[in-house]
């Protein structure tokens, strides 16, 4: 121990002592010469040891020891280290190394004072994790777009060997992406996300949103943007696999409908053939009975049999042949007021008013107008027809058109004489008709709800009996026929 | 039986309910030719009006009608105390007859105390069978009743 040690003597020593650091003086041989309370609570046999031997439990000088230069140099140093209590609790310090100097500009002694950050680095080494294995992508950028800082998760996809730009990385270009919203944060200090698509390091595309946010030092400009990205490619796929899942929906219901036409078509025919069957029938029992009038009405059973069984093949084989949907982009609206115009003299005549409630501005759709027109032109038919035989003094038929969350509805309401149970339950699936022989083939709402199911959409009714009935179209935009450009094509040719 | 020996007509009646009339025509032609006396109706509300002033042995029904279905009015026939005991058969082409029988019946009329029709038939008949219940079924009829 050196004799002319530096004195430290009240209040130097109460401060020496209270000062919430641990403290050592050691001289040229790493002997603790000074050890302040603090330093003592935890190695209080100090006396004599070399700081090595104590806070490093070393038998020789660590090798990259800052006391060793700063008795060369004087110039003050900051290391950090870390050692391990008795507990086996690892303890990091960040030790001030500085140097003191006698009055000729010798360094005998050197003071280590010693501040236990652990809480610090436990939190610092915890955010770590966090950085890392948060699952996103997290980079931090500086205003050249280089990468300066990235999480785990971002090197192990995106950062290949030799890559340093976030450009290379994310989307292996050799420039600033367009449209990069870190371009923007740098500009204004704002948040800005997006969605991109990248590549990653094996070549795979890769969907992600990204979030840039600006970093700015001491509240000034911003001299850094984090980028944090979420990989939503597997929502993407799942979007893809949903999209191709309605697809098949909307194939099976078109395939139910085609099983349903031929069930209604056999319900018609077999009715038909009752009648031929009852016209040769008649026919025969006339002339065995010499009756001609039997004959007569034999006869014309037949006749009236054979013409409604070529009204239904025909509207049958044009219902069969119809079966492309030709969408265009035309205004919704716009079809339901031509209907409207065909129709209100029609109704008007069987004393019937025909009103027409059309929201305005809905914006324009691909439909096959003609088809859309069909099924409202069936609806408006088939309400005239139920106002008709209805009892009421005063029959009113209501068609809409409006739109709400993205889905077109079609409305054809009436007050006529509504359906009841029996109806209701037959009148999508088993085609038949209530109206007297010859006034319709019962093929009508069929087709109406044929091409509502090409379009996506579903027809749906509520009716009481004797108050009236509502049909209703509706039509998600999202599930609506791409616009047919096949014969823009043909002409072109 | 009382009526008909004062019409001076011994055939049994077979009241037909349907409002097709090529089907009426077929059925009354038929029928008239095996020997039955027939009346027919074209809508629920007439046939309902028969069945009460004609007193029919059978009554051939049709689903589907204007005015009053053939359920209802099986229903109102089955309630009526004067005509509960008409025996009805059912004639119907807009579903599988088959299928009115059992559980589509019961959901169509929930009415645990009505019973099922007589028979059902399927549009278009098969001549035959259908004559061969009619014939069966109303001779045993007329035996009970004499």
């Amino acid at each position: 121990m050196t004799p002319d040690h530096p004195k430290v003597d009240w209040p130097r020593k109460a401060l020496f002592d209270q000062i919430p650091l641990d403290i050592i003086v050691i001289d040229q041989d790493f002997t603790i010469i000074e050890a302040n309370k603090q330093a003592q609570k935890t190695h209080p046999d100090w006396r004599g040891k070399k700081c090595f031997e104590i806070y490093h439990g070393r038998k020789r000088q660590c090798p990259d020891c800052s006391a060793v230069e700063t008795f060369k140099d004087g110039k003050t140093r900051i290391e950090h280290t870390e050692n391990t209590d008795e507990q086996g609790n690892i303890h990091h310090y960040e030790v001030h190394v500085s140097a003191y100097k006698d009055e000729d500009g010798n360094i005998p002694y050197v003071i280590e004072m010693a501040n236990d950050v652990t809480d610090r680095v436990t939190l610092e080494q915890d955010y770590r994790l966090l950085f890392d294995n948060v699952p996103c992508y997290i980079s931090v950028i500086d205003k050249d777009f280089k990468v300066v800082d990235s999480n785990a998760l971002f090197r192990k996809t995106f950062a290949k060997e030799g890559t340093r730009y976030c450009y290379e990385m994310y989307k292996k270009r050799d420039k600033v992406c367009t449209k990069c919203p870190a371009v923007r944060s740098f500009k204004t200090g704002k948040q800005y996300t997006s969605l991109q698509v990248g590549v990653d390091k094996d070549g795979n595309q890769t969907h992600y949103v990204v979030t840039a946010a600006p970093h700015k030092k001491n509240g000034g400009a911003v001299d850094h943007v984090i980028e944090m990205s979420l990989d939503i490619s597997e929502v993407i796929q799942l979007q893809e696999k949903l999209k191709q899942a309605e697809q098949e929906k909307l194939e099976n219901e078109r395939f139910a409908a085609v099983g349903q036409t031929v069930a209604g078509l056999a319900h018609g025919i077999k009715n038909i053939l009752m009648g031929l069957e009852g016209g040769m029938y008649v026919v025969n029992s006339g002339l065995k009975r010499a009756n001609n009038d039997l004959v007569a009405s034999g006869w014309g059973m037949l006749q009236n049999n054979i013409t409604k069984i070529s009204s239904v093949v025909k509207e049958y084989l044009s219902f069969a042949r119809g079966t492309e949907t030709k969408a265009q982009l035309v205004n919704p609206v716009g079809i339901a007021k031509e209907v409207y115009e065909l129709y209100k003299d029609l109704a008007q005549q069987s004393d019937i008013s025909l009103v027409a409630n059309l929201q305005e501005g809905i914006p324009d759709a691909p439909m096959d107008p003609e088809g859309i027109h069909t099924c409202l032109a069936n609806l408006i038919s088939n309400a005239i027809d139920a106002c008709v035989v209805s009892d009421k003094e005063k029959n009113t038929i209501t068609v809409s058109c409006s739109e709400k969350d993205n889905v077109i509805a079609y409305e054809v309401e009436d007050n006529g004489t509504g359906m009841d149970y029996e109806v209701k339950k037959k009148i999508f699936s088993n085609f038949f008709t209530t109206k007297a022989s010859g006034q319709g083939t019962g093929l009508g709402l069929l087709v109406t709800r044929r091409i509502i199911f090409e379009h996506g959409g579903k027809v749906s009714f509520e009716s009481v009996l004797r108050k009236g009935t509502v049909f209703r179209i509706e039509l998600p935009r999202n599930r609506l026929p791409k616009v047919d450009t096949s014969e823009d094509n043909s002409e072109g040719k | 039986m009382n009526r008909r020996i004062e019409m001076g007509d011994n055939r049994q009646k077979i009241l037909i309910i349907d409002d097709e009339p090529d089907i009426v025509m077929y059925l009354t032609t038929l029928l008239e030719d095996h020997d039955y006396n027939v009346v027919s109706a074209s809508d629920g509300q007439k046939g309902l009006e028969l069945a009460k002033t004609e007193a029919p042995d059978l009554v051939c029904l049709d689903i589907m009608m204007p005015k009053k279905t053939g359920v209802a009015l099986y229903q109102e026939i089955k309630t009526d105390p004067d005509l509960k005991k008409i025996p009805c058969i059912i004639i119907s082409a807009y579903e599988s007859a088959y299928s009115f029988k059992g559980q589509a019946f019961r959901r169509l009329i929930k009415d645990d105390t009505i019973p099922a029709p007589l028979n059902f038939f399927e549009k278009p008949l098969d001549i035959p069978v259908f004559l061969g219940f009619i014939d069966d079924f109303l001779s045993k009829a007329k035996k009970n009743d004499t």
